[in-house]
């Protein structure tokens, strides 16, 4: 699996969301996406994932340009995201509501394997006391647990998940860490991670990509990048940086 | 569940209760059709529909100069209904809009039909109303052909249901976005929804014609026939099976009472009625069950 | 009272049909299609003038869906009610539209705040679907109470302008007091909202809603507001069709209609794409009457369609201008 950003841009209006963006995602990895508000994250998400078409750039997926094309056709080659601010969840059970990743992601099954694949994968992430719920009585925790479980029924190579601990208590984002390390582990599939909370970042990822401004200002190990003047800059400004540094 | 509403209406006749009876459960299987053909794209799949006028009428249309010109009833039923279906086309851009955009759309393109049709007959001077020969077939077989359409199109939803194309219209409802980020191709399904709904509701259009004898542009692709169905759905319940049954036992009593105690101001009532159902209930009796069975199981614990 | 002939007059119509629904509807009149040049360009001026009533109309809807996000479905029927109002006044009391104007437009404001208080702001809380339905609901209540009170009978109010001659061809002075006072009233709308802190208030609301709460602006009340002015301008455009073009109840679905075209494809909350929209509007509804009454409607829904075939996101951005 090869996921390749040449040089993509997104505007608004005038405005570049995103500037030259080059970036590659290695196989089977775990990377974070960090960088203050504002600075297209999540834009380049979209972009990456055929929510939005950029300006310029190219995105290859598995020798693919797939650039330019609709959401629904990148899911189903195989790059599934989620999203950051809560969507509604499809009125219905969380059994249905996961089934539907599995029924229409790659390699789609028919009604009746959907739902056991549904049940596989509600059992490997902890949320089989909740299979027959109904989706609108579910906690903060209880939806994104359902929401990614989703995302992983639609078969990804390429999970994206924008700020999905968002909201969450330290003790829920460690057990989200663990989630989706074992998600990584067991399934071989490729994590991009754009993250608010700077020690899920830390214990997660394996690479780390800053943005600011629409701009990549940095790229490299997290231990690298938590040192890197440019990035403790950005995050806390000038003055502050000179005297951490 | 099919079964017993089949086997009770199929024995209905049999018990020759009066013409009159038999004609009001006539036009309530009718209206169950225009009510669950609506529920498919704007029950299950959230794309209001306000013009399904459209439809009923172009297909009652098409069907009768099609019976007058010599084609047999049922192959006329049956092109009236795609010929309604085919104006799906013209409604394919509007999905790339949201769903606010496509209800508006279908009330125009309802007023368009209309407009068109009547404009054609005054160009090509044929007479605007359309006359279908008289005693076709007497009623009691009408009522066992109309039985056996209603039953086909509620096991035609009852299959939907189980299938992906109502899963991914329920997707589509709750959040599209979503739908489309796990692989759903809206556009595609809401077409699909959208040729479905305008099929039945086309059949049920040419259906009602035969019933009554003619097909005239004023009466068929009124407005009322639009809100017809919206005021089912919404009443019963959207998005359910059972719902547009109910909704439409409701309406076919509710339309009688009004016609026979407010005459004109039958369909005012029922625009009234609309509002303050849709503000107060928004998800139709069937969930007001609901409601009460989760309000009971939390009282008993 | 308006006198029989001018009621006689009245129903000529060549360009206003709405759907015709109820049976004493205007007679079919068969147009005479000499398509020579010069009726084509009477025909099209005539058209432009009524596209500057349109973009007014397209105003009022076009500030309740920036502020609200509904499409309000029953726009042209309070435009219809203004009207009948502007109607009455003058057969009744003889007071000029151009002079009732005012008044009518202040009842429209006035009826927006129980319609907005008891019905909307409870419908767009429930969901978008939920108004629309409300909407939906409440424009056929106004047809059916019009129709029931003053019948389906076709309704203008003629005024005695003189014909206005320009280079040869007359043009009725009407559609030209029209044209103008639908600009004026566009363009004060427009700077008011640009210039006043209210104005700076309801862009806010219409941008991001829950930034605008944030900031400490009560968004009931600029929506409250924002209905409130919408219908004002419905009222506006009610008292001028009044005395430009003959009118039925159900005329107001065929003025909604214009007015969602022109919204849509002329960029929310853009008031030059109004007003260009409202223009090719008018022109392509007067061209094709030319043909036929019940061709209008067609050619602007097919219109419609091709243009968001062509061009899904509109001819114009959101917010421009």
């Amino acid at each position: 699996m090869s996921l390749v950003c040449q040089n993509v841009t997104k505007r608004f209006g005038g405005l570049n969301a995103v500037s030259g963006f080059d970036g590659s995602f290695a196989a089977g990895a775990i990377t974070g996406i960090i960088g203050p508000n504002g600075s297209g994250k999540s834009v380049l998400i979209n972009v990456m994932s055929g929510y939005y078409k950029p300006e310029e750039g190219k995105i290859t997926f598995d020798q693919k340009d797939i650039t330019g094309w609709n959401s629904h056709s990148v899911a189903k080659s195989g790059i599934v995201r989620t999203f950051q601010h809560m969507r509604p969840l499809m009125k219905g059970t969380v059994i249905e509501n996961v089934a539907l990743g599995a029924l229409f992601g790659r390699d789609s099954s028919s009604a009746k394997t959907a739902i056991s694949e549904a049940h596989r994968i509600c059992e490997e992430m902890g949320l089989t006391g909740l299979l027959s719920k109904s989706s609108d009585t579910l906690t903060t925790y209880e939806r994104k647990k359902v929401e990614i479980a989703r995302a992983v029924a639609a078969k990804p190579r390429v999970l994206m998940l924008d700020e999905v601990m968002a909201g969450l208590n330290p003790a829920e984002v460690q057990d989200f860490v663990k989630m989706i390390k074992s998600l990584r582990d067991n399934r071989k599939v490729t994590i991009i991670v754009v993250e608010h909370i700077l020690s899920a970042v830390m214990s997660l990822c394996e690479r780390v990509i800053v943005l600011f401004n629409g701009k990549k200002i940095a790229e490299g190990l997290p231990q690298e990048i938590v040192q890197d003047m440019r990035v403790i800059e950005v995050y806390l400004g000038r003055g502050l940086a000179n005297v951490t540094g | 569940m099919i079964l017993c509403f089949s086997v009770v209406f199929a024995v209905f006749p049999l018990l020759s209760l009066g013409d009159y009876l038999l004609r009001a459960v006539t036009l309530f299987l009718l209206y169950l059709i225009i009510a669950q053909s609506w529920n498919i794209l704007g029950g299950y799949g959230g794309q209001i529909s306000l013009g399904n006028s459209s439809f009923f009428g172009i297909g009652g249309y098409a069907a009768a100069l099609l019976i007058v010109s010599r084609v047999s009833i049922w192959a006329s039923i049956l092109i009236g209904g795609l010929i309604a279906a085919a104006l799906t086309f013209f409604m394919i851009p509007a999905f790339r809009l949201r769903a606010s955009y496509f209800a508006i759309l279908t009330l125009f393109l309802g007023a368009a039909m209309q407009a068109l049709v009547t404009q054609l007959a005054v160009t090509t001077n044929t007479p605007v109303t359309v006359y279908l020969p008289m005693g076709m077939m007497s009623s009691i077989s009408l009522y066992y052909w109309i039985l056996a359409v209603t039953v086909l199109i509620l096991v035609l939803v009852m299959i939907l249901e189980r299938s992906k194309i109502i899963s991914a219209l329920r997707a589509i409802k709750a959040d599209e976005d979503s739908a489309e980020s796990l692989g759903i191709n809206a556009a595609l399904y809401k077409t699909i929804g959208l040729f479905l709904m305008s099929l039945t509701t086309g059949i049920a259009g040419a259906l009602y014609v035969v019933f009554i004898g003619f097909a005239e542009p004023s009466d068929i692709f009124a407005v009322e026939w639009g809100v017809y169905p919206l005021f089912m759905g919404i009443v019963g319940g959207i998005g359910t099976y059972v719902g547009p049954i109910i909704g439409a036992a409701i309406f076919a009593i509710a339309l009688q009472w009004l016609v026979a105690f407010v005459g004109t101001f039958s369909l005012l009532s029922l625009a009234v009625l609309l509002v303050v159902i849709v503000l107060t209930m928004p998800n139709g009796i069937i969930n007001i069950f609901a409601m009460f069975k989760a309000a009971r199981d939390k009282s008993k614990r | 009272m308006v006198s029989q002939s001018a009621l006689r007059r009245s129903k000529q119509v060549f360009l206003c049909e709405g759907p015709a629904r109820s049976s004493n509807q205007v007679d079919q009149v068969s147009l005479p299609v000499s398509l020579d040049f010069s009726t084509v360009i009477q025909v099209l001026m005539q058209g432009i003038l009524i596209g500057g009533l349109y973009g007014l109309v397209a105003i009022g809807m076009n500030v309740i869906f920036g502020v609200m996000g509904i499409i309000n479905i029953s726009h042209g029927d309070f435009i219809v009610l203004a009207a009948f109002v502007s109607f009455w006044l003058y057969s009744i009391f003889g007071i000029n539209p151009l002079i009732s104007l005012f008044p009518v437009a202040i009842l429209m404001f006035l009826i927006s705040v129980p319609v907005f208080q008891v019905l909307m702001k409870r419908a767009t809380k429930i969901s978008v679907d939920t108004a629309l339905i409300v909407a939906f609901g409440i424009s056929l209540i106004l047809q059916n109470l019009m129709t029931q009170f003053w019948t389906g009978d076709t309704r203008l109010i003629t005024l005695r302008f003189p014909d206005v001659a320009v280079q040869g061809f007359t043009l009725p002075a009407r559609f030209l007091v029209g044209f103008v006072i639908s600009l004026i009233s566009s363009l004060s709308l427009y700077a008011v909202i640009k210039k006043t802190f209210i104005g700076k208030a309801i862009i806010a609301v219409s941008l991001d809603s829950r930034a605008a709460a944030l900031v400490g602006i009560d968004t009931d009340r600029i929506r409250q507001l924002s209905f409130g002015i919408g219908l004002l301008m419905a009222g506006v455009a009610g008292a001028l069709l009044s005395f430009v073009y003959p009118f039925v109840p159900t005329s107001g679905a065929s003025y909604t209609f214009v007015a969602f075209v022109i919204v849509v494809l002329g960029g929310v909350g853009n008031p030059v794409g109004s007003m260009v929209g409202g223009l090719i509007l008018g022109m392509v509804g007067s061209m094709s009457s030319l043909f036929g009454p019940g061709w209008s409607t067609f050619a602007s829904f097919m219109l419609f369609i091709i243009v968001l075939l062509v061009k899904p996101e509109g001819l114009f951005q959101r917010f421009g201008a």
